[in-house]
């Protein structure tokens, strides 16, 4: 009986641990490094699934249609898997601005790669989306360079 | 005439059964953030499976026992539980990435949804478990899985900078912008791709299985020196490819699709359609091996008949496990749970239980009372020592810098 | 087949050479693994001898040292508390043994052959391989170690003890390394060597008496090492 009771206690201090660990304070700011490391990441994934976009765009009729297809669906599943943790976190006060700035580039991103798979996906013609999108990974590029300093 | 038949078809079985899943998507993420500098691990890696696989292979044919049999009559009960439950857990992992890769290549070519694929690959494995001949799935997996040389001919087509490529390769030249942590994780990761341990409980296995003697010695020997080198090289040549079409442009690997795009960069529609093929197989034959690993080690722990060398119905628990192990991978498949992350995850759980299955191995190659004349030499005792540390060493690593990385991003 | 059969040699070390083995049927068919041991004991006080192969969880899971040993065994029991004979491993005779080699060869086909170990025969007792493993050994002089393994005389269907082999039971008596021709790759040999260094044998004469209920044995000499006999 002893050795019941020891082991609930042991499983409540691991149980104690783990959500110490899980749960960082909800609401407070991230800390300045925190925040710009990031942004590195998340606005990383935005280039990195442009990237991508950009490389299916340049040789959409050499690749097959349903591979085109998944590989752009691909792309805003990993862009929108990175860029949750990012959205629901708290900026450092000093940083509203350029919290806002990576969130609506991320938006832009977003959308840009929605209409390259659209288009991708219709058949449609996508001559003028691969200009959007080069200039969209140059910006972001830019952006990343300013706030986050990489 | 017909012996060299045999000959070329188990090298090229080897090359195309070498590459799997874990391989694909590490040696393609790689290549995208670290260029060729981590190729030297990828050879350190193909060279530890040829000694511990030749090993293996040796104390199969020589005692009759495969590899578990050994790690319980070696390690105790106690221990070979410890061990049978680590392995367990990371070819179970490898088995469930494997059919997702399996699910992703097939709707990389239909671009249905994957969870509608997944249950038929998962019924498909196991028809083939159940009903396949041993070396009927060994040859035909393995033969289209040489499909994936595609990547070496892509990467000749994108024609990239081969002095560039052979500079990383050579003087371990980490990205500026990547640190040492991360540089150390994704070496790990790529060694427990190349170095898996269901490879080692297969190989053994499947020369019981397939009822190799003595005479099957260079036979055997043949197939790993030469198949897996070979297959390692296919390894190189998908990160050689993502390193040139993704790398100028900070592309991060993270989806099947993207493994293979440069294929279609370089070779067209033709070379995605061989490239998807090669997907298939290779994933596939891995998701049969490692099914058939997870059967393996439990029947061979507990006694119990076990392998395709005998009818289903005279190994009925072996059968089980695998109908169980499907249905468990299909179940968390299922779940909408990414195939790749499983895959992550396997790798470096495979780096964590290498040394479990190598010890056992190398003593049992030096005993005598099993082996005969067979023991290790000197070459094979001095590699497989170096190996160990080699081993231990990647093995404690891995979950700290699993940690410390966040999973290396 | 690379190894003679061992039932033609003189001795068989139960652990090493018997424990944890695979058996095989007439057919080739596996059957399971060996388990345990069963040893009887002569209440006159007669040569102890494994009498027959063990297997089945009840014969595994006390195996799983001493703490979680109980606890499966417990476990294992709750799981089935309304079977009878839940705590009786099944058991194989030793004469069905035709070869011993890397595996247990039987004489006869698996179908049907494993049946509950019987009852000890009158004048006799029952134990397991498995209690008497581990055990402190106790000499004249204080601590001798620990049983790590017992040599048997290898008769036909009756395997008595002929020694103890005693060590420090330091991790790795099973791999073998400190006995036999063993040619191990150099580090290994070297540590496991190390760690086995004081691994000795005794024989079953010189045991005084061995305390089954609490775990313990009494010698009347000290153990002769194994690296000074060859």
């Amino acid at each position: 009986m002893r050795r019941a009771g020891a082991l609930v206690a042991v499983l409540l201090v691991v149980l104690l641990v783990l959500l110490c660990a899980c749960t960082t304070r909800a609401g407070s700011p991230a800390g300045e490094s925190a925040w710009r490391e990031q942004a590195d990441k998340v606005l990383g994934a935005a280039m990195s699934s442009l990237g991508t976009a950009r490389v299916v765009l340049e040789n959409d009729t050499d690749l097959p249609h349903p591979y085109a297809v998944v590989t752009l669906q691909d792309a805003i599943t990993s862009l929108h898997r990175e860029s949750g943790s990012f959205l629901t976190s708290r900026p450092p006060d000093d940083r509203h601005t350029d919290n806002d700035r990576v969130v609506a580039a991320l938006g832009e991103a977003t959308t840009l790669l929605t209409r390259v798979s659209t288009a991708v996906a219709a058949n449609a013609g996508t001559a003028a989306l691969r200009e959007s999108v080069r200039k969209a990974y140059d910006d972001l590029d830019d952006l990343r360079t300013k706030v986050a300093g990489s | 005439m017909k012996k060299f038949f045999g000959l070329a078809l188990g090298i090229l079985t080897a090359i195309g059964g070498f590459v799997d899943i874990g391989d694909l998507v590490t040696n393609a993420q790689v290549g995208a953030r670290f260029g060729l500098s981590l190729g030297l691990v990828v050879v350190l890696g193909v060279l530890g499976i040829c000694v511990f696989a030749e090993m293996s292979g040796r104390v199969a044919v020589c005692s009759n026992r495969a590899t578990f049999d050994l790690v319980r009559e070696r390690l105790g009960p106690r221990v070979g539980l410890l061990n049978l439950v680590a392995s367990m857990i990371v070819t179970l992992l490898t088995f469930i990435a494997e059919i997702g890769g399996v699910a992703l290549a097939l709707s990389l070519a239909s671009s249905v949804n994957d969870l509608l694929i997944i249950p038929i690959v998962g019924l498909l494995v196991w028809l083939v478990l159940w009903r396949a001949r041993f070396s009927l799935m060994e040859n035909v997996l393995g033969l289209l899985g040489l499909a994936l040389v595609v990547f070496a001919v892509a990467l000749w087509k994108l024609d990239p900078s081969w002095g560039h490529l052979a500079h990383q390769t050579f003087t371990v030249a980490k990205p500026g912008d990547e640190d040492w942590m991360t540089y150390a994780y994704y070496a790990v990761a790529l060694f427990g791709a190349a170095m898996t341990p269901y490879e080692v409980f297969f190989f053994s296995s499947g020369g019981v299985e397939e009822k190799w003697t003595e005479k099957d010695l260079g036979q055997m020997r043949a197939n790993v020196f030469v198949g897996f080198p070979l297959g390692g090289l296919l390894s190189l040549a998908i990160a050689g490819c993502t390193a040139t079409v993704f790398g100028p442009l900070d592309v991060q690997v993270d989806a099947l699709s993207q493994v293979g795009l440069p294929v279609g960069v370089a070779l067209g529609k033709i070379g995605i359609a061989i490239v998807l093929v090669g997907f298939v197989a290779a994933t596939f034959g891995a998701a049969c091996e490692t099914g058939l690993s997870v059967g393996y080690s439990l029947a061979q722990y507990l006694g119990w008949q076990w392998g395709k060398f005998v009818r289903p119905d005279e190994a009925t628990r072996f059968h089980v496990v695998l109908v169980l192990a499907t249905m468990l991978g299909v179940a968390v498949l299922m779940t909408g749970v990414d195939p790749i992350m499983v895959t992550e995850i396997s790798v470096v759980g495979s780096a964590v239980a290498l040394p479990l299955t190598y010890f056992p191995i190398l003593v049992v190659a030096n005993d005598r009372d099993y082996m005969g004349e067979h023991v290790n030499g000197t070459l094979a005792n001095a590699l497989g020592t170096v190996y160990l540390v080699v081993v231990v060493l990647a093995a404690l690593a891995a979950l700290p810098l699993l940690v410390l990385t966040g999973m290396g991003s | 087949m690379r190894i003679g059969n061992r039932l033609e040699g003189e001795w068989i070390d139960a652990m090493l050479h018997l424990m944890d083995r695979q058996v095989v049927d007439v057919e080739g068919r596996m059957v399971c693994n060996v388990d345990d041991l069963e040893i009887t004991l002569d209440d006159d006080g007669g040569t102890p001898a494994v009498t027959r192969l063990l297997t089945g969880p009840a014969a595994l899971l006390p195996r799983m040292s001493g703490r979680t040993g109980h606890w499966l065994r417990r476990r294992w029991i709750s799981l089935g508390i309304q079977y009878a004979h839940r705590d009786v491993p099944l058991a194989i005779d030793l004469e069905r043994i035709r070869h011993l080699g890397s595996a247990v060869e039987l004489d006869v086909r698996r179908d049907g052959l494993l049946d509950l170990e019987p009852d000890a025969e009158p004048g006799t007792s029952h134990r397991r391989l498995g209690e008497l493993l581990g055990m402190a050994v106790e000499g004249p002089g204080g601590h001798v170690g620990k049983v790590l393994d017992v040599r048997l005389s290898a008769d036909p269907g009756r395997y008595e003890f002929g020694h103890l082999v005693i060590g420090p039971g330091h991790p790795g008596s099973m791999l073998g390394y400190d006995r036999g021709d063993f040619n191990g790759p150099w580090l290994v040999q070297r540590i496991v060597g190390r760690l086995h260094r004081h691994v000795g044998l005794l024989s079953w004469d010189e045991v005084e008496a061995v305390d089954w209920d609490h775990g313990g044995v009494r010698v009347t000499e000290e153990p002769q090492l194994l690296t000074e006999i060859d």
